[in-house]
């Protein structure tokens, strides 16, 4: 639930409980207040019975409210009570003083009423009058605080959009608009200091991986030239071959797995910036040539369905490496005397080789290190294709159609 | 034909001086920049093969240094970083070739052969090994004067051998050389198999000798010894 949410529904429901229990105290309050009013107000009317002679009468009856018949003993005391009494077929409720008072020499009881009808009515109508102006605050602050809280926190999901966008690999750094909330503004203070220091960490580590792949060039290349000329000795005996043999293989791996990784770091890092106009069919075409040899030699049915050309502004060495990485696989994984068809259309091209199975795991399929049925694959050249791709903005997906293994690009723009 | 190899890092120097005096080259070498520096002052060189970081400054410096100096000097840059930057820098300023470390030391050899093709014999030099001749500028190959049709592939095969006879050449080395660094094709040793067996017989059906030796599965040695 939104911040703002919370606060109206909080404030909504501690308004509706305050609003219910001032009502109910307001009401107590004002009810005692308008008794006692009423008490007195028979009071002063007991002192004016009190002091008004009734001149040998012995009794007043003016009923309902004042009633004096004589008693026959008297009392310090007034009682206060409330009484029901039948007026015109209807009952009312009557505030009731009765006392015992000796009057000239005479004891009587005197019983004085008043209507509770007239004070219970402006008890009610004090109470809404009271309470209505009360809710209308209530609401009225409430909609002042729904509109100021939307403007405070306006910077805050202005700059949280900005967050959202935040990327490493855009490298754009995270500049946080200026709010007139100190909370806010030291908040993007930190949130911009942990972004770039993110940013700066995500560099160095970068750097250090190409440095590290380059600085490895040196030593694998002192490996390899030595055991390149011990191999080429005449007194090693077989056993000693065999294990020269091995290092010989180890580090040719090692020279791959570490070009490919520079490369893909060189990526990431957009090192590629040269970019030219390049037309796929123009690269397609010299592929062939280069690959023309190797598809005779497996017996494929290669095809080319040349639909349109497709013209990219990229760069070329790249361009180059990801439809040599993709003809090759398909070269490669294709089974003896398979079908090769390539497609090229405007803004799409796809490479169609023969295949028993569908690969497994196709999410995981453009993983690095993902190593395909043979093992002495290093299992980049995958990772390196989609991460070109990724580079021109263009997706690599892989589908397995009709016993044929389909990698296609795709480009949306 | 003399070289100077410059080289920072003294065991792969050494190896590369062991490879070439093997190959009849005169060697000079230098493993900084001033030592380097001054060789190029006083001596003149065929070939010169450069790295380009270097302690105490730029290998592209030396090669500016050495254009001004001698401009007939072939030159080499052996590079750790596969940059295309570097290498678009090295040509402009006069470099033939660029290799990038780690390289198989056939590849050297080779593209040492081809640069003084270039410079010295304007690429119409025909090379032979007894009944096989090779005529590098139109890529063709006889044996005993008969004309062989080959595949491009084969070609670059048989001039690749000749160019490191009776050396060890690794399958590896093979196919860098075929196919350049496409990562996953270089270790699919079947195809290097079927291009040489098809060169093999296209020799032999002119009448050639096999000269070919398989090396303990490591790779093959062109050699009549």
């Amino acid at each position: 639930m939104k911040l703002i949410h919370q606060l109206n529904r909080k404030y909504l429901t501690y308004a509706a409980i305050l609003f219910v229990a001032v009502g109910f105290v307001l009401f107590i309050l004002l009810r005692t207040i308008v008794r006692e009013e009423t008490d007195e107000k028979l009071l002063s009317l007991l002192d004016h019975i009190e002091a008004f002679d009734p001149g040998g009468k012995n009794m007043l009856e003016l009923f309902p409210v004042i009633s004096v018949k004589p008693a026959n003993h008297i009392s310090a005391d007034v009682f206060f009570s409330d009484t029901l009494l039948q007026i015109d077929d209807e009952s009312e409720v009557f505030r009731q003083l009765v006392a015992y008072r000796q009057i000239n020499n005479s004891n009587y009881k005197i019983v004085i009423r008043e209507s509770s009808v007239e004070s219970e009515d402006l008890l009610v109508s004090l109470t809404l009058i009271i309470l209505s102006s009360f809710g209308g605050l209530l609401l009225l602050i409430y909609l002042i605080n729904k509109r100021i809280s939307k403007k405070l926190w306006d910077p805050f999901f202005l700059n949280l959009d900005k967050l959202k966008q935040f990327s490493l690999q855009s490298s754009m750094s995270f500049s946080p608009e200026k709010s007139d909330t100190d909370e806010f503004n030291e908040m993007n203070r930190v949130l911009k200091s942990l972004t770039d220091k993110v940013l700066t960490d995500y560099d160095n580590l970068k750097k250090f991986s190409e440095n590290a792949s380059h600085e490895l060039q040196t030593p694998l290349a002192v490996i390899r030239s030595k055991t390149e000329a011990l191999l080429e000795e005449d007194q090693l005996s077989q056993e000693q071959i065999s294990k020269v043999e091995s290092i010989y293989k180890s580090v040719n791996r090692l020279t791959k797995i570490n070009s490919g990784l520079l490369l893909l770091t060189r990526i990431e890092n957009r090192q590629f910036t040269e970019a030219e106009k390049l037309r796929l069919n123009e690269t397609i075409q010299q592929q062939l040539e280069n690959f023309s040899e190797l598809m005779e030699i497996k017996k494929l049915n290669f095809t080319y369905d040349f639909q349109s050309d497709w013209v990219v502004e990229c760069n070329r060495s790249l361009l180059d490496m990801l439809i040599n990485n993709l003809f090759g696989n398909a070269i490669i994984h294709n089974i003896e005397g398979g079908v090769l068809k390539i497609v090229l259309s405007n803004r799409q091209l796809a490479f169609y080789n023969s295949g028993n199975h569908p690969l497994p795991d196709e999410n995981k399929l453009f993983e690095r290190f993902r190593k395909g049925d043979r093992s002495d694959s290093v299992g980049l050249g995958l990772a390196i294709s989609r991460q070109i791709c990724t580079y021109f903005g263009w997706e690599l997906t892989y589908r397995f159609q009709e016993q044929m293994h389909i990698f296609s690009i795709n480009s949306d723009n | 034909m003399k070289i100077l190899v410059i080289e920072d890092e003294l065991a792969l120097l050494e190896e590369i001086n062991q490879f070439l005096l093997k190959e009849e080259y005169v060697v000079e070498t230098a493993n900084a920049f001033d030592i380097a520096e001054d060789k190029i002052a006083i001596y003149h060189y065929d070939i010169t093969i450069v790295d380009i970081t270097l302690p105490g400054g730029s290998g592209l410096e030396l090669i500016q240094n050495l254009k001004k100096r001698n401009s007939d000097t072939g030159i080499l840059i052996i590079s750790a970083k596969n940059s295309l930057d570097d290498k678009l820098t090295g040509l402009d300023i006069g470099a033939d070739d660029y290799i990038t470390k780690p390289f198989h030391l056939a590849e050297l050899n080779a593209r040492i052969k081809a640069l003084i093709r270039r410079r010295y014999f304007k690429g119409a030099m025909e090379v032979s090994f007894n009944e096989i001749r090779i005529n590098s500028e139109e890529k063709t190959v006889f044996v005993n004067d008969a004309k062989l049709t080959l595949t491009k592939k084969e070609y670059a095969l048989i001039a690749f051998f000749i160019a490191n006879k009776n050396r060890l050449i690794t399958k590896e080395s093979i196919a860098e050389h075929l196919w350049g660094d496409h990562i996953d094709l270089v270790d699919n040793f079947d195809f290097i198999y079927t291009h040489i067996n098809n060169l093999r017989k296209k020799i032999e059906a002119a009448g050639g000798t096999d000269y070919l030796r398989t090396v303990y599965g490591m790779g093959y040695k062109f050699t009549d010894r």
